[in-house]
């Protein structure tokens, strides 16, 4: 009866308590660094970050924009799809950022860590210079334990990150919509594998389709054109 | 007691051990569970599914060219922020333009306008496009790891029309099955992938109703047998009760005038 008890009181002060709770759940995924004036800004996948940045530098006419160069995937590769820096650079010239001021890392980054990797290159040869990381809120914990663990603790100092929101949920209101309790999954279950050491492969997986469709051609034998 | 608990430890950790040990023999299992594409039959559609679009269109476009279906189906989906600014082309544009890249030629691209966010809202817009031509036969492509839920899915929509629905898998360029533990990307795909197969059971599906069953059963089950323990002492109670001589008023007023007597009595005489 008494743990009967027990349980309901403790059922009934989560359920009065839930929106304390859930926001606390997204409020351990956020690192905001403290603010300096940075002479690098690096826009790393974040919901209006190309906005963020256009207004930073017109606070400070200085900054410049680093850009990590990718590897092209299938869409760009196909010529369907421009690839990710030349994007970028248009976006960043669309705001306002002149072309001079957009500085490329070059190599080919498949996912986040190699791009981290090269910026820890880039770091080595701009010492004291700052860099601000725009990036996306819920992944900012996430991002700044993979700065923490890929470079130096005196580059990793260099390197701010800014939390970023998305303009369909936040803290306050992520379980309200489907998309804002994935993001939420998502960034916990990759903040768990990146203390799990955990990465992902440097080598781009990517499949032919030449070879797919020959696979289909062995399998229904004449059956096909 | 203590030596089997501690036997009972080491054995576990043991096992674990083990388990771990082998753990690229048991893993992929989990992957390729839920992969269940098909070579598919002739049809006249290749529903290529929202997402992954470097890998579902493309593999549509190969079926086309192989014969395997006539004419590609695409659904138009809500957009994403990037879209919405014009960063990124909308999702059905991507795959307009592969499919077209790939040789398929624009007549044969059929695009659904129904703005869909999820599987289930595919699987209704598709559920309506059969109401207007209930006899043709499709093929949906979609990822591998996808084809379990989507075919779940379609199947709870469509009901008997899902028999003339068959899923490919187009191959995943996030992670292979054979080592998705490794990578981030691998273990939040699959993870994420029974997450939801579990989510959409609970809504869409009896899991609400199985987990309600084992709740009231794990209820009522104990309730039961303490019922059952405690019956037997209060029947007893009861009979040694009822077995028990009912007292007369007279015996009871000699009890009391006895008692009182022996109160009264002088300490030297009750001595």
């Amino acid at each position: 009866m008494c743990c009967c008890a027990a349980l309901l009181g403790i059922l009934g002060a989560v359920w009065l308590g839930k929106g304390a709770i859930l926001r606390g759940a997204a409020r351990l995924l956020i690192v905001e660094d403290p603010l300096v004036r940075p002479d690098y800004v690096w826009s790393c996948e974040a919901d209006g970050a190309y906005d963020r940045a256009g207004a930073l530098l017109r606070k400070n006419p200085k900054l410049r924009i680093l850009i990590v160069e990718n590897h092209p995937n299938r869409l760009v590769q196909a010529g369907v799809l421009p690839n990710g820096e030349e994007v970028a650079r248009r976006q960043f010239i669309a705001r306002g950022v002149p072309r001079g001021h957009i500085e490329i890392i070059p190599g080919e980054a498949c996912n986040n860590r190699q791009e981290v990797r090269l910026m820890a290159q880039w770091l080595t040869s701009h010492r004291e210079k700052q860099v601000l990381v725009l990036c996306d809120r819920f992944h900012s914990r996430y991002q700044r334990s993979v700065f923490d663990r890929l470079l130096q603790p005196e580059e990793a100092a260099a390197v701010r990150i800014q939390a970023v929101p998305d303009r369909r949920f936040d803290e306050t209101n992520w379980w309200k919509s489907r998309i804002g309790a994935k993001e939420l999954f998502r960034a916990y279950v990759v903040l768990a594998l990146a203390h799990c050491r955990c990465g992902d492969p440097d080598e781009p997986i990517m499949w032919n389709p030449e070879e797919y469709e020959q696979r289909f051609r062995r399998t229904l034998g004449g059956d096909c054109r | 007691m203590t030596r089997r608990v501690v036997a009972v430890g080491l054995a576990s950790v043991v096992g674990l051990f083990c388990l771990y040990w082998v753990r690229a023999l048991w893993l992929p299992v989990f992957a390729t569970w839920l992969d269940v594409g098909v070579v598919p039959p002739e049809s006249d559609y290749a529903l290529v599914l929202n997402g992954d679009e470097s890998a579902r269109p493309f593999a549509a476009a190969s079926l086309i060219k192989l014969g395997l279906a006539r004419k590609a189906l695409v659904i138009t989906s809500v957009p994403y922020p990037d879209q919405i600014d014009g960063i990124r082309p909308p999702t059905h544009e991507i795959i307009r333009r592969v499919l077209l890249k790939r040789g398929v030629p624009a007549k044969d691209i059929v695009i659904l306008d129904r703005h869909v966010l999820t599987t289930f809202d595919e699987a209704n817009a598709f559920a309506d496009f059969l109401d207007s031509s209930p006899e043709v036969r499709v093929t949906v492509v979609t990822g591998d790891f996808h084809t379990r839920r989507a075919r779940w899915v379609f199947r709870q929509v469509l009901g008997e029309r899902a028999g003339r629905v068959f899923f490919v898998s187009a191959p995943s360029e996030d992670t292979l099955p054979d080592n998705w533990w490794r990578s981030e990307t691998g273990v939040t795909i699959i993870l994420g992938e029974y997450l939801r197969l579990g989510f959409y059971w609970w809504k869409y599906g009896t899991l609400r109703y199985w987990v309600l069953g084992i709740c009231s059963l794990s209820v009522i089950l104990p309730g039961y047998r303490w019922y059952r323990k405690s019956r037997p002492a209060t029947e007893a109670r009861q009979r040694t009760n009822s077995n028990r001589k009912p007292e007369s008023f007279n015996d009871r007023t000699a009890e009391s005038g006895s008692r009182a007597a022996e109160t009264a009595a002088p300490v030297s005489q009750r001595n």
